[in-house]
């Protein structure tokens, strides 16, 4: 054993073992994804940019201007300015700070609606040029809305929302969260 | 005229040929790695990322040239030139191919036939560490002078065993010169009667030309590059320019030492030679792809106790074979 | 006295020739030092005399926002602590909170949580394998691990969708049960990762320069790692058979078979064995888990609004680079008087200075690279 082990030493033969690993894998497929050309599937529950979400056969906002997205933000970035009293409230204006957002998926776990009014979309590509285009106002929160209705692949919201989905149709209503279960 | 005509010629092709083949080592390195480490690598400078080194030079040259205020500014510039003129030159006396005949003569593809050639070649090894040295003392900063004092360490206690591990085969051809090695190498290539020589050669040569695992100069995670951590745009370019040449060449002169030179059956001599450079190249990146990085103590200790008395057993084993068997 | 005279002599001699020591800053900007790590070094050639340790470079007062925020809202902070393992951080944040609590947390949830902190645990351990054997010069492991810890990204991503911020746990439980399509992966991920490790280890284990490089270097001893305070790997790694996993068990440990591996030397390859068995040993919990995953919710019934008793809790749990803890004191509102973290990077980076000096400058980056640490947990 010891004498074998010392043969082995002598020829090297842990650097070839290592050289021979390295060779096999030459000859294996590149795992890259090549990003601007190939694009990878934002998986169903990934969460990119905030939208705010529309009733897809009336076209209604959905938000109740309820205030509690806002409070839940651990980074202040939601500001929501209402209108109306009671039933009738909604939120007049509606402000994300996206440099702000750490997405953490907070304040769509706390909205009350149902379906959500306030949803993690797929869209991660959003840059801009000015630091105040990052601060999106209602509209083009809802326009964040409206590029994810065009989005194909498997969403979390698709059946709620009655929209085309692939398999997360399958998949039972969530329970709204036991954090936001009315107490009162 | 025409005699002067052929040697700009060969002057020119081959050391064009030999600073276009380092450039483009820089891209054969990155796809190696990148298909080692599945990965895809430099893809989108010309088809298969082939226009990768130009683009890089470009780049470089319109960098700007950061000089410390503390440096030797003189010594500081000059020192990447210093490394870079005894790589190439230390190529003129490696025969890349057999004679031809070119309008009328007989042209030896030699830059120059110099019945010392290993000895000029091992001298301009020797001034190439030179550069380093210069470079990372005019730097005038700490981790370039770590890496410098390695590096004339590391060169002098590895030039030793180097020398000595060309000598079994300079026995056995009995001449100094590349070109009568190369000849003496019709029947056989010498690897066969010197493996271990050539085993040493390898192991020397990776050291002499600061590649992993014994890339301490540079020792990217400890010194943060080492000689050449000051160095920007084309001084830097030059730097790693150079240490390519100086790869080339010394796989030029292991091929032509002991694989029989440009000597190959089928294929144009030009074209034997330059395949069994690329092999150790790839060899070299293969290496380096491979194997952690030895530490300094270790390095000199694995040179001064492992490989030289190695290579005096080599000799001396040789030089019996050849007294007794001829 | 005969010391003495012989160090007076060496003093003069050094003045008389002229040496002086070489002070080095390693970092804060620099390849090795896993951050912004700043380690002034005193070398005497390449040889250390001395250290020290500035940090702070990336100090962003998560433990005052903490007071200031409810303990729902904490939990994405935790993320950013030590954010090469962010789930096992929001394990200890809430089994820290839920133990103000007498709730009952979901079968489910716990092995859910365990699974995925022993998914962070190899994610952790991948990226800590991939740049200490990038310090040591071994390039292409680093891409490999990279590959590997690629896929359990996605699988967070999968489940929680974050990837590197996860945001994986809420108090009580989890916000909602993982997709089917998770725990297929993982099963994947589960099957084909130990041939990977095989992968990694023909590279290392055995190879002759890791094995220089690595064995009788940055030894300490049990009782120097325990005085230390050290914890995790490392003091694994010289022998003691310490893991909260066991000690102290969380989640859903208890019903769960591991081996606590330790080593005996406690030099850098020990550390490195303990770690890529721990690797090993992670992927065995994760399949036991998938297993024997009970059906039912994944969160117990907790009120709208989280106010604990007033009182004061400290809680630790095994986070892949040691004991990560919490200490909370709470006034009986809605956010904590006072958060306290406990990190292992930090505590462990004390055993720098005596795992360093004497050591060459090579050492030192791969004793960095063993301890392995990040800085956003060390400076908070």
């Amino acid at each position: 054993m010891e004498f074998t082990r010392g043969i082995q030493k002598f020829f090297l033969w842990d650097i070839v073992k290592g050289m021979s690993a390295t060779l096999r894998h030459m000859f294996k497929k590149p795992v890259t994804l090549q990003y601007p050309t190939e694009r990878w599937e934002p998986p169903e529950r990934f969460r990119g940019f905030l939208g705010l979400t529309r009733d897809f056969k009336t076209g209604e906002e959905l938000c109740i201007g309820c205030l509690n997205c806002e409070k839940a933000c651990p980074v202040d970035c939601i500001t929501i300015v209402t209108a109306g009293k009671g039933r009738e409230m909604y939120a007049k204006e509606f402000y994300i700070d996206y440099m702000r957002c750490m997405y953490c998926g907070l304040c769509t776990e706390a909205c009350p609606t149902t379906p959500k009014s306030i949803v993690h979309t797929h869209q991660y590509e959003t840059p801009g040029y000015f630091r105040d285009d990052l601060v999106y106002e209602k509209e083009r929160l809802y326009d964040v809305w409206e590029k994810e209705v065009n989005y194909t692949g498997p969403r979390p919201w698709g059946k709620l929302f009655g929209l085309r989905n692939q398999e997360a149709d399958t998949r039972p209503e969530p329970e709204a969260p036991a954090e936001t279960a009315p107490a009162e | 005229m025409v005699t002067l005509l052929i040697i700009l010629g060969k002057v020119l092709v081959g050391f064009g040929g030999l600073l276009l083949l380092a450039a483009y080592m820089t891209w054969m390195e990155r796809r190696v790695f990148a298909l080692v480490q599945v990965r895809v690598g430099p893809n989108r400078v010309g088809p298969s990322g082939l226009l990768q080194p130009i683009a890089d030079g470009i780049k470089l040259m319109f960098k700007e040239t950061i000089i410390p205020a503390q440096a030797d500014k003189v010594i500081y510039v000059l020192a990447p030139a210093v490394t870079l003129i005894p790589a190439l030159a230390a190529f003129a006396v490696v025969p890349f191919g057999d004679s031809v005949t070119v309008l009328g003569q007989k042209v030896d593809l030699v830059l120059a036939d110099v019945n010392v050639g290993i000895l000029y070649i091992f001298a301009m090894a020797g001034i190439g560490v030179y550069g380093i040295v210069l470079g990372s003392w005019a730097s005038n900063s700490k981790y370039p002078l770590i890496g410098g004092l390695r590096s004339a360490a590391q060169l002098i206690s590895y030039e030793l065993s180097l020398g000595m591990s060309l000598l079994g085969v300079v026995m056995i051809s009995g001449t100094l010169s590349l070109k009568g090695i190369v000849e003496g190498q019709a029947g056989m290539p010498y690897i066969v009667l010197q493996p271990l020589g050539f085993l040493l050669f390898v192991i020397c040569m990776l050291a002499e030309t600061n590649r992993a695992p014994f890339d301490l100069p540079e020792a990217e995670s400890e010194l943060t590059g080492g000689f050449h951590t000051e160095y920007s745009s084309m001084h830097f370019a030059v730097y790693s320019i150079a240490e390519y040449c100086s790869m080339i060449t010394l796989s030029a002169v292991g091929a032509t030492f002991f694989l029989g030179g440009w000597r190959g059956p089928l294929l144009p001599p030009v074209l034997w030679f330059l395949i069994k450079v690329l092999a150790f190249m790839f060899f070299f990146m293969w290496l380096r792809a491979s194997t952690p990085r030895l530490r300094y103590d270790q390095l000199m200790g694995f040179g001064w106790k492992v490989l030289l008395p190695l290579s005096i057993v080599n000799v001396i084993l040789t030089a019996a074979a050849v007294v007794f068997i001829g | 006295m005969v010391g003495v005279a012989n160090v007076s002599r060496i003093e003069q001699q050094s003045t008389l020739h002229g040496t002086e020591e070489l002070v080095i800053n390693m970092g804060p900007q620099h390849p090795s030092t896993h951050g912004v790590l700043r380690v002034i070094l005193k070398l005497d050639g390449e040889t250390v005399n001395d250290l020290d340790c500035d940090i702070g470079y990336l100090h962003r007062g998560t433990e005052k926002i903490g007071e200031n925020i409810n303990y729902t809202m904490f939990i994405p902070y935790t993320d950013r602590l030590d954010y090469i393992a962010a789930p096992s951080n929001n394990l200890a944040w809430v089994t820290a909170v839920e133990k103000f609590f007498d709730w009952e947390i979901p079968m489910r949830a716990q092995y859910i949580r365990s699974m995925v902190g022993e998914l962070s645990r190899i994610a952790s351990h991948l990226l800590w394998l991939a740049t200490h054997a990038l310090d040591i010069g071994a390039m292409t492991v680093f891409l490999w691990c990279f590959r590997e810890r690629e896929m359990v990204l996605d699988l967070f991503e999968t489940a929680f969708g974050g990837r590197l911020t996860v945001n994986a746990f809420r108090l009580g439980g989890l916000h909602e049960d993982v997709p089917d399509k998770f725990l297929q992966l993982t099963q994947e991920f589960a099957d084909i990762f130990p041939s990977r490790v095989d992968d990694y280890e023909t590279l290392l284990t055995n190879n002759r320069i890791w094995l220089q490089r690595t064995r009788d270097v940055g030894i300490i001893s049990a009782e120097d790692a325990m005085d230390l305070g050290l914890t995790g790997p490392i003091i694994r790694g010289s022998g003691v058979k310490w893991d909260l996993r066991r000690a102290k068990p969380y989640a859903a440990y208890p019903y769960l078979d591991f081996v606590v591996p330790i080593g005996e030397n406690g030099d850098i390859y020990d550390r490195y064995l303990v770690r890529i068995e721990e690797l090993r040993q992670s992927i065995y919990i994760i399949q036991q888990c998938l297993e024997q995953l009970p059906g039912g919710p994944v969160s117990c019934k907790t009120p709208r609004t989280i106010k604990p008793p007033e009182g004061e809790i400290y809680h630790s749990i095994e986070n892949p680079k040691g004991e990560f803890g919490f200490y909370i004191v709470s006034d009986g509102t809605t956010t904590p008087y006072r958060v306290r973290i406990r990190p292992p990077s930090f505590i462990n980076l004390g055993g720098l200075k005596k795992l360093c000096v004497g050591q060459l400058v090579a050492d030192v980056v791969a004793i960095i690279g063993s301890i392995d640490i990040v800085l956003g947990e060390c400076d908070r």
